[in-house]
């Protein structure tokens, strides 16, 4: 593999794993509070206070709750991690978009952006690298977020071409002047690795990313 | 009387068990899931402590560190990072943070910090007072 295009691979993990270890620990911040309070709960109760069933129902829901979320960050960052098993196979495009999307929610959500996925009606697999795939995508999400607006919303979509797909990242509302910077070099160097047309859609202010099976 | 703290975390779960934990330990807390709110409020209301998560949507918690200095000189603020670094927690010191706490965090420690924020702030309220006093003499020929 090329080493630009190794470094830039190795940039994205960094950000991903570190955007996800954030995410973790806000979780285990709050299941911390939660064991805090039953702590506070039992020893109001050895001080011969009553114990509030109710309350400790509602803890006991809220762990939960917090240990479910994150069990869903770390099945996604499982699924991003073994994106990399193997070099080139047949992708479904629409998970690995969504997948995308999930990873990059917490930036998004620092910029106070809204990624909207309109995934498509149809099943669209395309024979590709999938970790390279979800790095191109990536770039261009954080591209796009760099020149979004607080309160905007970011459109993903895809679709299904005759001997592949399209994928779509552009801003809402659609006809609104934008001005999204140039593809980056290192987003070049990855659509040309991947063999992908990456178009920019002057007036949706974002990227069209064909790809095919050929 | 309690100290009195103004929370600011994008969390809402974490706004609420905090809440609940350090009122349980005899401390006033207000929360707000957006530094811009957070601003708005330290505008018009006066607290002894300041609480405010690094990362959050909108302007970061160093940026809001900066405002609600330059709003309330007297006004204590702790920082709370999900990862604290030396590099940011140098740069919180120098812009004027009281303290820069790694979640999860010892909510005894934070007490203890909380009611040490309000001395300071007691304190600084104190010698601006003097301050202003003298200057007013000074004005008088006294």
């Amino acid at each position: 593999m090329d080493e630009d295009i190794e470094h830039t691979g190795l940039v994205f993990f960094g950000k991903v794993t570190a955007s996800i270890s954030h995410e973790i620990k806000n979780r285990m911040a709050i299941i911390n509070e939660q064991a805090g309070l039953l702590e506070d709960l039992l020893l109001m109760a050895e001080r011969g206070g009553e114990v509030d069933l109710a309350r400790l129902k509602r803890v006991s829901g809220a762990v939960k709750v917090q240990v479910a979320m994150g069990d869903r960050i770390l099945r996604n960052m499982n699924r991003f991690a073994h994106s990399i098993d193997n070099p080139v196979v047949s992708v479904d495009i629409r998970s690995l978009l969504e997948l995308t999307a999930k990873l990059a929610a917490r930036l998004a959500s620092l910029k106070g952006v809204n990624l909207e996925i309109y995934p498509g009606p149809e099943n669209v697999e395309v024979t590709t690298s999938p970790f390279l795939l979800m790095n191109l995508l990536w770039l261009c999400l954080e591209t796009a977020l760099s020149v979004s607006d607080s309160g905007s919303e970011l459109v993903l979509t895809c679709q299904k071409q005759e001997d592949g797909a399209a994928i779509g990242i552009g801003s809402e509302p659609e006809g609104k002047e934008h001005h999204f910077p140039e593809a980056s070099r290192e987003l070049k160097s990855l659509a040309s690795a991947l063999g992908i047309e990456l178009v920019a859609n002057e007036q949706r202010g974002g990227w069209t990313i064909r790809m095919s099976n050929a | 009387m309690a100290e009195h703290v103004l929370l600011v975390d994008d969390e809402k779960d974490f706004l609420d068990i905090m809440k609940e934990r350090l009122s349980a330990r005899g401390i006033a807390v207000s929360t707000e899931t957006s530094p811009e709110k957070a601003l708005k409020r330290i505008e018009s209301e006066l607290f002894d402590a300041l609480i405010l998560d690094l990362q959050m949507p909108g302007i970061d918690g160093l940026e809001a560190l900066k405002r609600a200095k330059k709003l309330r000189p007297e006004l204590q603020v702790i920082l709370l990072t999900g990862h604290a670094t030396v590099e940011k927690g140098v740069e919180a010191i120098k812009l004027g943070a009281m303290d820069f706490i790694e979640k999860p965090a010892d909510l005894e420690a934070l007490s203890e910090k909380i009611k040490r924020a309000r001395q300071n702030k007691m304190l600084i309220v104190e010698k601006m007072n003097q301050e202003k006093i003298v200057e007013m003499l000074r004005r008088f020929g006294l």
